[in-house]
């Protein structure tokens, strides 16, 4: 019979945190979700845009006299302009993606009291917040940054010049720091009602209602033009990006509201979801 | 003295104005510990305080010598198997290891590698590659002791484990966390049945009030328990005859018919009584069809001990 030893071990071994942790459920999630053959289809529907912009993209530089014939276009100059164009039409699909896949993310693990498991691991909440926003964050990268900057590398092919250079240089930068955005602001707040709601269709309901879609848009705009005050705009988050990722493309869509304050709207509405998630994310559900 | 692989330390925690866990104090050493207590006594709160799933609002819990609520590294040390169905019903029971070992930080070979040896610890292999959502209620308790030991603990944490098995399941399950125990892992289980604990371990904790009762060998506490009058109901063919051959044994304190059927015999001796029953059942010739101690359970213990301390 073997003999173990029954004593005390002392650990000496390493506690700190691995940094990828969260890693797994943002992999987990992705492939949980991607073989539906809805998120496929919308895939497909998320690059028909960019395609048709990449048509574009490439009459404008390429085929002008043909574009003037049939548009009667005088062949208008391709810039950041046009790139920030390419990730506006984008809006109804990041609308579709991040209700379709963030929806239950984590309303299904409060219903499977999954988060004893996961509490249970060498997790921190920031962990299974970041592998959460992981999931979203991969749906709106695959469907806003890849397309723009594949047309902007296409661009760049067609057009290898210094002054095509010179005026687009800065598209990759701004489009990575207004997809990190989109992700923060459209991401956690899926993810704050998700923590607070149970089914997921009424959080898919409030994020549209909350994230300025829809009749909220037009009482905004409303409010707006009866007392001729702009920043009943800040109100509405989905301007309030509009707004903010025109000015990394280097255009203002609202002279009378500066870009700043729509980013520290953003940025609050960024802190109060992290909030709500700080506190509802426990693995043990305490009702009193 | 060698430092105790657990420790809590004045443990407290109040949901509002409600005591859950009153400043418990006890260690833990390497083994199988029975946490034991009746419905609502703080049991649940406790293990969820001691498996760091609730933080305490005041008190501490050691983990080998390390606070539990400062370093979440030291999770990497628990298995937990939670109480409720704590699963994901899409996943086949292979998936779902192998993801929760992920979160362990395993790469994805060796997660896949210890979930094989988890399914094979736990009998569950031949069913690992079907949803979670076609488990029986032994698998799934199963499935859940599963995720909890394939990382390779030094602690682990099963709250009601047995709960919804098969005999064959049950008896399965308790080899193999008396195996675990022998192993000198240190194994916690919670349960509000006295004989389901008992074979497992002999060390025991008793919580009530969310307060520790009693705490050391489950021996002690038998003795205790056997101090006292014990009832035994019997099914018999007549229970009037029964209880006149009955009566006059020493052992016997007395007896009441409840039916024609059944009657309730009280003894201060119960070893002595069971050893002489037979015999008496014998001479009296009267057929029995059943036998039940009626004290002989957890409830019975707490109020003995509770009256013991009084």
């Amino acid at each position: 019979m073997p003999i173990h030893d029954q004593g005390y071990r002392h650990w000496d071994g390493e506690i700190r945190q691995h940094p990828l942790r969260w890693w797994p459920i943002a992999q987990r999630g992705v492939m949980a979700v991607l073989p539906q053959r809805k998120v496929i289809l919308l895939i497909v529907l998320a690059w028909l845009g960019p395609l048709v912009k990449g048509v574009t993209l490439y009459g404008k530089l390429r085929a002008t006299d043909l574009l003037t014939q049939v548009l009667g276009d005088k062949g208008a100059e391709v810039g950041a302009k046009f790139f920030w164009g390419a990730i506006d039409q984008q809006g109804f699909i990041v609308l579709l993606f991040v209700v379709l896949v963030g929806s239950n993310l984590i309303a299904a693990d409060r219903r499977f009291k999954a988060l004893q498991l996961y509490f249970s691991k060498p997790l921190t909440p920031l962990d299974y917040i970041l592998g959460k926003l992981g999931i979203v964050g991969t749906f709106l990268v695959l469907t806003v940054w890849m397309p723009v900057m594949l047309l902007w590398i296409f661009g760049l092919m067609i057009e290898p010049t210094a002054e095509f250079f010179g005026a687009v240089w800065f598209v990759p930068f701004s489009l990575t720091l207004y997809t990190l955005l989109l992700i923060a602001v459209a991401g956690l707040l899926i993810l704050a009602l998700s923590a607070v709601g149970q089914k997921g269709v009424f959080i898919a309901g409030a994020w549209i209602i909350l994230f300025g879609y829809g009749p909220f848009q037009l009482v905004i705009l409303l409010l707006r033009e009866l007392s001729g005050q702009a920043f009943w705009s800040l109100l509405s988050v989905e301007r309030d990006l509009e707004h903010v990722g025109a000015w990394f493309f280097g255009n203002a869509t609202d002279p009378e509201l500066h870009p700043v304050a729509s980013l520290a709207v953003l940025l609050v509405v960024v802190a109060a979801c992290y909030a709500v998630l700080r506190r509802r994310i426990r693995p043990v559900e305490v009702v009193l | 003295m060698n430092a105790p692989v657990l420790e809590c330390q004045s443990l407290t925690r109040w949901y509002g104005q409600v005591i859950g866990v009153s400043t418990v104090d006890c260690q833990v050493g390497p083994g199988v510990t029975g946490l034991l207590g009746l419905n609502g006594a703080g049991k649940s709160t406790l293990f969820k305080l001691m498996a760091g799933q609730l933080r305490p609002s005041l008190g501490r819990v050691l983990l080998l010598g390390h606070d539990l609520s400062h370093h979440r590294g030291l999770f990497r040390w628990i298995g937990f198997c939670p109480e409720p169905d704590a699963l994901y019903e899409s996943m086949t029971g292979r998936e779902m290891l192998v993801y929760l070992l992920r979160l362990q930080g395993f790469d994805a070979p060796e997660s896949e590698r210890r979930a094989q040896l988890a399914l094979d610890r736990t009998h569950l292999a031949d069913a690992a590659d079907r949803p979670v959502a076609g488990y029986s209620k032994g698998m799934r308790q199963k499935i859940k002791l599963a995720q909890a030991l394939a990382h390779d603990p030094k602690v682990l944490f099963l709250d009601e484990p047995f709960n919804g098995m098969d005999p064959v399941s049950r008896y399965e399950s308790m080899e193999l966390i008396r195996a675990l125990g022998r192993e000198g892992k240190t194994v916690m289980v919670s349960s509000h049945i006295l004989h389901e604990v008992e074979e497992m371990t002999s060390i025991i904790l008793l919580i009530q009030n969310g307060q520790i009762l009693a705490e050391g060998n489950i021996r002690e506490i038998r003795d205790l328990v056997e101090r006292h009058p014990h009832q035994v109901r019997i099914e018999c063919e007549d229970a009037r005859r029964l209880a006149v051959d009955l009566l006059p044994m020493e052992e016997v304190l007395g007896v009441k018919v409840e039916a024609p059927l059944r009657l309730v015999v009280e003894t201060d001796r119960p070893r002595r009584f069971f050893g002489r029953l037979p015999h008496a059942l014998l001479s009296s010739g009267v057929k029995v069809r059943g036998f039940q101690t009626l004290d002989d359970d957890l409830k019975s213990l707490f109020e003995y001990l509770v009256e013991d301390a009084g």
